[in-house]
């Protein structure tokens, strides 16, 4: 008995030492699939299709400016598509560091609704991802917004 | 070392027969004369048919058995005057007495000694089919609780004249016959000697409950998982001594024991030798899935969904995070908890009738986890997690290797909620080590995955199978031609 008290108290202590804090319960977590990223100058702005925004003048700024807001934990792991206003791809090398290589880029024209963007994209999937972006510049396919209504030109 | 002295030492007269059983209203004593002697006879009511006595014993005493003096009446009654096919001869008060307990007549020829006449009732419990262990085809005899009954059904199966019984008495009080079976020149000796030896060294006063036999027989490790292999099939019981194993048969248990146990062993269902072997290698893998999950589930989603978010397909997460809304625990706790009631749910349909226990059972697991899930104490997502874990765990052949795997599943579900997947890995390197520790007669417990060999998770076609495991080394390798 006090052999497998021995065990138990190694195995607690380790886990204890090896655990990542007290992790993030799922159901406190905002997952964000769709970001759109507006550049005015030296500031940069985030927004999400969950409703929350952030501004700074880095992009973790801006990340951390949304997490105070939000009304839950931000998690941009699930972040599939990143929509860029005009002269946003300055941000790009930043915005790596918090999204996943494999999500899609779009260049937009004109303000999305950014609620129902992910199910027009998921239809409409980018061939240009944020890693091959970063590998070499690639032209970005255009989403274009008409009266609300989405188009995407390649 | 059990205690080698008699339990009943004393001289072997009718006064202390008769002390011996004082106050049992069920013991019976007569006295006969015979050719101007006096004769006792003693019996148990109940564990005697009283017609075979009377047939059998006391009309052969009164009309035949004739001689001088009373050592002529012993002589005679043991060659055959008074007929019955079993007559063991006595001389002192202890066998006697163990004679008595055992359903005998003991005839008292005062000063030259006694004889046992074996007049056993015949009522017991007629053989059924086995109701944990049931097949769709296949053999529908199961042991009953009666140790001869049970060594004639496997005399019925293994004809073969090398089978070999091993007869003894274990507990004190409860004097328990145990029989070990194995059959001779296929059987390691030494497995065989090694389950002789565990027998011989028990002393305790009642060998009457499997965790008892159990125990005694593997040594009382500190382990939940079984060292020793139940069957209530007698044609289990029969292959696994074909195999080369040891079985072990205990008076008033309707269970067969194998040793030594391994974990390929455990895995196999009798239904695997009753199709063929391409559905069974199939279910077999089915079967080693099952226990992956109903081991790793719990903890692996507790860890995910705490830990490792990122590892979830967005569409999975975003079902798993839409059922959680409002459910005011986090996900350690619902599943913990929800795995607590499971345990609950089955140990109440257990021990209820088996019509009320349906009945608890379908009020706890669909009215209650239904409501449950309505009034957002728990989430669906969590609920699906513990039942399929659940259910896993009764895809598992061996009940106690299912219950070691719901201890283990519980502590690798503690550690996913403390540690995630570092601490999920953590808890099942520990269980590999402890599994790697173990051993059942000297055969290791993990034996079919070491060695280098290819494990023997499928079934092989049976013309293949031309070798018995080496596993247990026995004596003929040779399967068939």
């Amino acid at each position: 008995m006090k052999r497998w008290l021995g065990y138990l108290l190694v195995i607690a202590v380790a886990a204890a030492l090896g655990s990542k804090g007290s992790g993030t319960d799922v159901g406190k977590l905002c997952p964000v699939q769709v970001l759109a990223v507006k550049g005015q100058g030296s500031v940069v702005t985030l927004q999400t299709d969950t409703g929350e925004q952030g501004t700074g003048r880095t992009v973790s700024q801006a990340v951390e400016a949304m997490r105070r807001t939000a009304s839950g934990e931000i998690f941009l792991d699930t972040v599939d598509y990143l929509l860029l206003s005009e002269g946003a791809e300055k941000w790009l090398p930043e915005l790596k560091d918090h999204l996943r290589p494999s999500c899609r880029l779009y260049h937009t024209y004109g303000k999305p609704d950014m609620e129902t963007a992910g199910t027009y994209l998921e239809q409409h999937p980018s061939q240009v991802t944020l890693r091959l972006w970063l590998a070499g510049e690639w032209n970005l396919p255009k989403l274009i917004i008409r009266e609300g209504r989405m188009e995407l030109e390649p | 070392m059990p205690n080698q002295n008699p339990d009943y030492p004393g001289e072997l007269t009718d006064e202390n027969i008769r002390h011996i059983f004082r106050d049992a209203n069920d013991f019976m004593a007569r006295c006969l004369h015979c050719s101007g002697q006096v004769l006792y006879v003693y019996a148990i009511d109940g564990l005697i048919a009283s017609a075979y006595a009377s047939d059998y014993i006391f009309k052969p005493i009164t009309r035949h058995l004739q001689g001088e003096d009373m050592a002529a009446l012993y002589d005679h009654a043991m060659s055959g005057m008074i007929y019955n096919n079993v007559a063991v001869p006595c001389q002192d008060l202890d066998t006697a007495a163990k004679l008595l307990v055992n359903g005998f007549c003991v005839v008292l020829f005062p000063g030259v000694g006694a004889i046992g006449f074996e007049v056993k009732t015949p009522d017991k419990r007629g053989t059924s089919a086995p109701e944990v262990e049931n097949t769709v085809k296949g053999a529908k005899d199961a042991f009953v609780e009666t140790i001869r009954s049970n060594t004639s059904y496997i005399r019925r199966h293994l004809r073969s004249p090398d089978l070999r019984l091993y007869e003894t008495t274990v507990g004190r009080r409860s004097l328990t016959n145990v029989s070990v079976i194995w059959l001779e020149g296929i059987t390691n000796p030494d497995l065989v000697t090694a389950m002789k030896a565990r027998l011989d060294s028990i002393d305790i006063d009642g060998f009457l409950s499997p965790s008892a036999v159990e125990e005694y027989i593997t040594g009382s490790r500190t382990t939940a998982f079984p060292l020793l292999q139940y069957t209530e099939r007698t044609d289990r019981f029969c292959q696994g001594i074909l195999d080369g194993r040891v079985g072990l048969l205990v008076d008033g248990l309707p269970l067969g024991y194998l040793a030594p146990v391994d974990i390929g062993s455990l895995m196999e269902s009798p239904e695997d030798r009753s199709m063929d072997y391409i559905s069974a290698s199939c279910i077999r893998v089915l079967r080693y899935g099952a226990l992956l999950l109903s081991l790793l589930l719990p903890g692996l989603y507790i860890a995910m969904t705490t830990f490792h978010h990122e590892m979830l397909p967005l569409p999975l997460l975003r079902a798993i995070i839409e059922s959680k809304q409002s459910v005011p625990f986090s996900t350690a706790m619902e599943v913990l908890t929800l795995l607590i009631a499971f345990e609950l749910l089955q140990e109440s349909g257990l021990h209820l009738p088996q019509a009320i226990g349906q009945s608890v059972s379908v009020i706890g697991g669909i009215v209650v986890g239904t409501a449950a899930v309505e009034a957002k104490l728990i989430s669906p997502a969590a609920l699906i997690v513990v039942s399929v874990a659940g259910v896993c765990g009764f895809v598992q052949p061996n009940r106690d290797l299912a219950q070691a795997v719901r201890i283990w599943r519980f502590a690798l579900a503690g550690l996913g909620a403390v540690a995630g997947f570092f601490g999920v890995t953590l808890g099942a390197i520990a269980l590999l080590i402890h599994l790697s520790s173990l051993k059942s007669l000297g055969v290791e417990y993990l034996a079919p995955f070491a060695g280098g060999t290819a494990p023997g998770i499928l079934r092989k076609k049976l013309v293949q199978q031309k070798w018995r495991t080496r596993r247990y080394a026995g004596q003929d390798e040779r399967n068939q031609k």
